[in-house]
């Protein structure tokens, strides 16, 4: 099922100078429901602000998105998950991840609730009552997303959420984030520019190019055996790295 | 040393040792008292002043500091009340912002305590000139202090509260102004030392019971003593108040 379709999506920035810069040439995509999506490409090819738009963080200069049930109207509709974990350092944990909620109205009892079940599921169950400054950067990128998947929303965009990360802690978010996508089934489309974090989380991989940013293909992902550790060692695994690789250049 | 021992000789061996050499230095050169009073006579003054048995101009030292004390709190609210809001109004109006900051900036680089003069011409002898002196120096801090506080609210804090399609005002109560508390504070505090100069000057240039007041009348009488206690209590007072604010400050900031 189809969950949001964009349409010769363009995007031109005005620079300080007054010149003009295409950040997206016409741009068509079509997002699944449930599925994982992955934007990949060099820098300057878009995909963030290929991302910001289905975000509704920037307006595009042409063409439309078309949502199966009509444009985001509220705030529960799309999640966001930044570089950087943007938690309130004011906050603790469970407060941060609750803060959706108590904007969206939902009782603090409810939301407490819904928040610590949400911290026990990215593993931090026993972290609600900490600050921010007393966690790790993993960690704290894990509360980003329970955050961002609280309150339930039609589509998780996540901007290179473990760009920022050690490669250990990021093969283990990656870990991490397979499992949490399977027990929520929510529909992601997730900015890298990793190849391996690409070929191993996504059901589909839309490579863009830059000068001037476009989908250049878009890859189904499918493996004959169970996403895991032991994926990195099979064959197939490989050969998405090395199609992924070729076209990168 | 160690860490503790340092800290140990800092605030009682040098405070101890200052105030022997001042002792010394009196004793031995026979220092005439009005000039500069030993230490045991300001401390016996200070005593006397605390326990309320002696009054100066007609009022013991608890009367003149609740006086002083009471121009420093209302100033300091009406001043940081007032300047909290036009920082407010400007960081949010650009456009307003670009207007007046010029006059603005004229009036902060302004020397106010040489304007106190004036500021008792145009308000009298009384209490609204002084007020109007204290106002004047907190609400510049304050203002800055909330200026810079609201515009360095982190981007991507904007961009959450965005995607959560926030309110203009749950975003300004729950994300921009928790986020400006740490600079307003700064600006609290600054404000706080200068309101406390600002009504112990205003004192001093008007009127008859206060602080500064009470310099002026144990300078003009030769009260050697008295004046010597009054800098230490009006010292002490500076750093109560800002202790105060920097206690609130570490209780509301605990989480940086």
């Amino acid at each position: 099922m189809e969950l949001v379709r964009a349409e010769g999506i363009t995007k031109t920035f005005t620079t300080r100078s007054g010149g003009e810069v295409q950040a997206l040439s016409p741009t068509s995509l079509s997002i699944q429901e449930g599925e994982f999506l992955s934007l990949i490409g060099p820098s300057g090819c878009g995909k963030s602000t290929l991302l910001r738009i289905l975000s509704g963080l920037i307006e595009p200069s042409g063409g439309e998105l078309i949502w199966k049930d009509g444009a985001p109207t509220s705030g529960s509709d799309v999640g966001f998950v930044f570089q950087e974990p943007v938690l309130l350092p004011w906050l603790s944990i469970r407060d941060n991840v609750r803060f959706p909620l108590d904007a969206f109205g939902v009782s603090k009892a409810e939301g407490n609730e819904r928040a610590m079940e949400m911290l026990k599921l990215v593993g931090l169950g026993d972290f609600g009552s900490a600050l921010p400054k007393e966690l790790s950067g993993g960690m704290r990128q894990r509360a980003a997303i329970a955050r961002a998947l609280v309150y339930r929303p039609r589509i998780v965009l996540m901007d290179e959420p473990f760009g920022a990360l050690d490669l250990l802690t990021r093969d283990r978010m990656n870990d991490e984030l397979l499992r949490i996508k399977q027990e929520v089934g929510a529909t992601i489309v997730f900015v890298t520019h990793s190849i391996e974090e690409a070929a191993y989380l996504s059901d589909r991989v839309a490579v863009m190019c830059a000068r001037p940013g476009r989908i250049r293909t878009i890859h189904d992902i499918k493996y004959d055996v169970e996403r895991g550790e032991a994926l990195k060692d099979n064959p197939q695994f490989h050969h998405w790295l090395s199609v992924l690789r070729k076209e990168l250049k | 040393m160690t860490k503790s021992q340092q800290r140990w000789v800092f605030s009682f061996v040098t405070p101890f040792a200052l105030i022997g050499l001042w002792w010394a230095y009196v004793e031995l050169l026979n220092v005439p008292r009005f000039i500069l009073p030993s230490p045991l006579v300001v401390a016996e003054e200070l005593v006397k002043l605390f326990s309320g048995s002696v009054k100066h101009a007609g009022k013991t030292l608890w009367q003149h500091l609740g006086y002083t004390l009471s121009i420093i709190a209302t100033g300091f609210a009406i001043g940081s009340a007032s300047g909290f809001g036009l920082g407010f109004i400007l960081a949010k109006m650009p456009k307003v912002e670009k207007i007046v900051s010029p006059y603005i900036f004229f009036f902060q680089t302004a020397p106010k305590i040489a304007l106190a003069p004036l500021f008792i011409l145009w308000f009298g002898l009384g209490l609204a000139s002084k007020l109007v002196l204290v106002v004047s120096l907190v609400f510049f801090p304050v203002m800055i202090g909330t200026m810079l506080g609201l515009r360095s609210v982190p981007e991507n804090m904007i961009s959450l509260s965005r995607i959560l399609k926030l309110t203009t005002y749950q975003r300004l109560t729950r994300i921009e102004l928790p986020s400006a508390v740490p600079e307003i504070f700064a600006g609290l505090k600054v404000a706080s030392v200068q309101a406390t100069i600002g009504a112990i000057l205003a004192e001093w240039l008007s009127g008859s019971i206060g602080l500064g007041y009470l310099m002026t009348y144990a300078g003009a009488t030769y009260k050697s003593p008295l004046l010597f206690s009054m800098v230490i209590v009006t010292a002490l007072l500076g750093i109560l108040i800002y202790q105060f604010l920097g206690t609130l400050e570490r209780w509301l900031l605990s989480w940086r």
